[in-house]
């Protein structure tokens, strides 16, 4: 059926199935379909996973992110909340581009450590957190960027999880 | 040591001692033999001529001399072989050249009491074996060694009117006296021969044996299916055919073992099939049921109804995966696994019930994608034991993170990071080993941490990553898989 539905669309599907065997997914998947979820699930798990599947990948490529009330320019390294532009150090910019262009998802520390810190000068988690805190002091009332537990940060997106 | 050289060894061992010891006893015997003989003759020739010679009769000045003694007509006549016609080699001095074992004539010289040669030619006297004719009973002395020799010397004391002289006979013994063995030696032909008849019977016999061996090599190891090939009609043969019996026998249990193995299998697999159908449909109505009570004061049943469908589930997908693991012999299918994917699967499954719990429980993932090879199935089970039990573990407001990180060339770090209960490091350890449960989290959650920890623990050790548990900052617990 998933064969013949290939023949001519394109149309996203999901299998559920109560075979949990790895080679009925593997073969779902080679025959075209684009998720595999196994029975049981929860209704809320289902839901969260088709919209997972529907939504578009937020790591924007072109030079300006516009998400959660910023706009981004990465080329002329200006953020604009609506008319009103922020001024930011290099490293707050940085954080800030880091997160935006992963809206929505939690960004480990680590990797915005890697990222927007110099290294040669006190490029540790902690000094991060200072940063952060002083970013989320210019951005005021847009209270977007998020703390996760054991992860990092994240900004707060309407399309988010 | 093989076969061969032992046969050869024992017969060897076997043969040459006796043949030595043949040998040495008939040495013994004519020597003996001849000892008896040259005492006899010297005594009597000592009672026929009862005057010890004089040195300086010009008519015979050297007494024995030229081999025969003179023979007194009285005296007795001279052993066989000693006497001057006799066929064995003249009686003449020197001895000519002839059959080199011919008894050589005997020699008689005269000593006086002093031990001074009365013929000039005489041999040194031997003081030694004077030396042990001390007893006046005692009037000879042999000379002897160890092993006997064809030469015989025996020493005589002869009383005289100025006192005792020596007669010193030297002879050598005749194969005609005392002789054991044949003297041609064609005695020895029969027995190498059949020592050589011996040593070659036995090798057929290793031949045969080696070919079974040969043909036992040859059935495929392991597997043993094909018989093993080998005629005749002898003992070998006979051990083939018992050692292919036996190996019937092993394919048969062999046989038997896979095809129960595969009917467990199917059982398991169509069990879990039927059981999770009617299970989604529970899980179905609970939820909405949920909803429907709100935060009414049936909301807590509802929720505690949730969580052991939410377990029952959880249970049955973990005994098909220790099934799995039990019949899996050799490496698991693998194919390659996006493990990102993979982390969006699980959290999104017990993200429900963490909600429940008011557990948050939160994900990240890199940039790219990290793909792994390894069984889907497997491999998500043991991480959503390790989730489902960061979850089923905490608190009210507590916290569950699952991070993947790629290391880049392939390698990741998979870690599920939770602030419940702080776990001893003994305590870690122990969970680790037996997939046990904390004192405390019996209270609060009955079924153990044990079956989902043990089935993570082996599947990692399958597809050949490193889990490793180790205690989290805030409390709780920091697993890490990975293949760095």
């Amino acid at each position: 059926m998933l064969r013949d539905l290939r023949a001519w669309s394109d149309v996203p599907v999901m299998v559920l199935s109560a075979r949990n065997e790895t080679a009925d997914k593997v073969r779902a998947l080679q025959l075209g379909a684009d998720d595999y979820m196994t029975k049981p699930f929860w209704p809320e798990e289902l839901v969260e996973r088709v919209r997972a599947r529907l939504r578009r990948p937020v790591m924007a490529r072109g030079e300006v992110i516009e998400v959660a009330g910023l706009t981004v320019d990465r080329g002329a390294r200006t953020v604009r909340v609506g008319e009103e532009r922020l001024e930011l150090t290099r490293v707050e910019f940085d954080l800030l581009c880091a997160l935006a262009e992963r809206a929505g998802e939690a960004v480990t520390r680590r990797v915005l450590v890697e990222r927007c810190l110099d290294p040669e000068r006190d490029g540790t988690e902690r000094t991060l957190d200072v940063h952060v805190s002083r970013l989320r002091k210019k951005l005021g009332a847009l209270a977007v960027v998020e703390t996760v537990w054991g992860i990092g940060y994240r900004l707060a997106s309407p399309e988010g999880p | 040591m093989k076969l061969r050289a032992r046969l050869v060894l024992a017969a060897v061992g076997a043969t040459v001692p006796t043949l030595v010891s043949l040998a040495w006893y008939d040495a013994v015997s004519q020597h003996r033999a001849a000892v008896v003989q040259l005492t006899a003759y010297a005594r009597a020739h000592r009672f026929a001529g009862a005057e010890p010679h004089d040195p300086h009769d010009p008519r015979d000045p050297h007494g024995a001399h030229g081999g025969a003694p003179p023979w007194h007509p009285h005296g007795p006549p001279p052993p066989p072989g000693w006497g001057p016609d006799e066929g064995h080699g003249p009686a003449r001095f020197p001895p000519p050249d002839g059959d080199p074992r011919a008894p050589r004539p005997a020699r008689l010289w005269r000593y006086d009491a002093s031990g001074r040669a009365l013929d000039a030619e005489a041999p040194a006297f031997p003081s030694a074996l004077a030396a042990t004719v001390r007893d006046p009973a005692d009037d000879c002395a042999v000379e002897s060694s160890w092993w006997p020799s064809r030469d015989v010397r025996v020493l005589l004391r002869l009383p005289g009117a100025d006192g005792a002289t020596w007669a010193l006979a030297v002879g050598s013994t005749s194969a005609a006296w005392g002789a054991v063995l044949p003297s041609s030696g064609v005695w020895l032909l029969p027995v190498f021969a059949v020592l050589a008849a011996v040593l070659l019977a036995v090798g057929p016999v290793i031949r045969r044996v080696r070919a079974l061996a040969e043909a036992t090599r040859d059935t495929s190891p392991g597997t043993l299916h094909r018989p093993v090939a080998l005629g005749g009609s002898d003992e070998v043969a006979e051990l083939a055919r018992a050692f292919d019996h036996a190996a019937s026998e092993v394919r048969a249990g062999l046989d038997e073992r896979e095809r129960r193995e595969r009917a467990l299998r199917e059982f398991l697999a169509n069990t879990t099939h039927d059981v999770m159908i009617p299970l989604t449909v529970l899980q179905g109505h609970l939820s909405a049921l949920r909803e429907g009570v709100g935060d009414g004061p049936a909301s807590a049943t509802v929720t505690a109804a949730m969580d052991e469908a939410h377990y029952l589930a959880s249970l049955v997908h973990n005994l098909a995966a220790v099934a799995r693991l039990d019949a899996i012999e050799g490496p698991p299918t693998r194919a390659p696994v996006d493990l990102n994917a993979l982390v969006l699967r699980v959290v999104a499954r017990h993200r429900p019930i963490a909600r429940q719990r008011g557990v948050t429980i939160e994900y990240a993932l890199p940039d790219e994608t990290v793909r792994f090879d390894a069984d889907v199935t497997l491999l998500e089970q043991a991480v959503s034991n390790v989730t489902y039990n960061a979850v089923r573990y905490n608190r009210d407001g507590g916290h569950v993170a699952v991070v993947l990180d790629a290391l880049g060339g392939g390698r990741f770090v998979l870690r599920v990071l939770d602030d419940g209960p702080c776990i001893e490091p003994a305590m870690r350890a122990h969970m680790f080993e037996h997939g046990a449960r904390t004192e405390d989290s019996r209270s609060r959650a009955p079924e153990g941490q044990g079956l989902g920890l043990h089935i993570a623990v082996r599947a990692a050790k399958l597809h050949g990553l490193a889990l490793t548990l180790d205690g989290a900052e805030g409390g709780g617990l920091d697993v890490r898989l990975t293949n760095a």
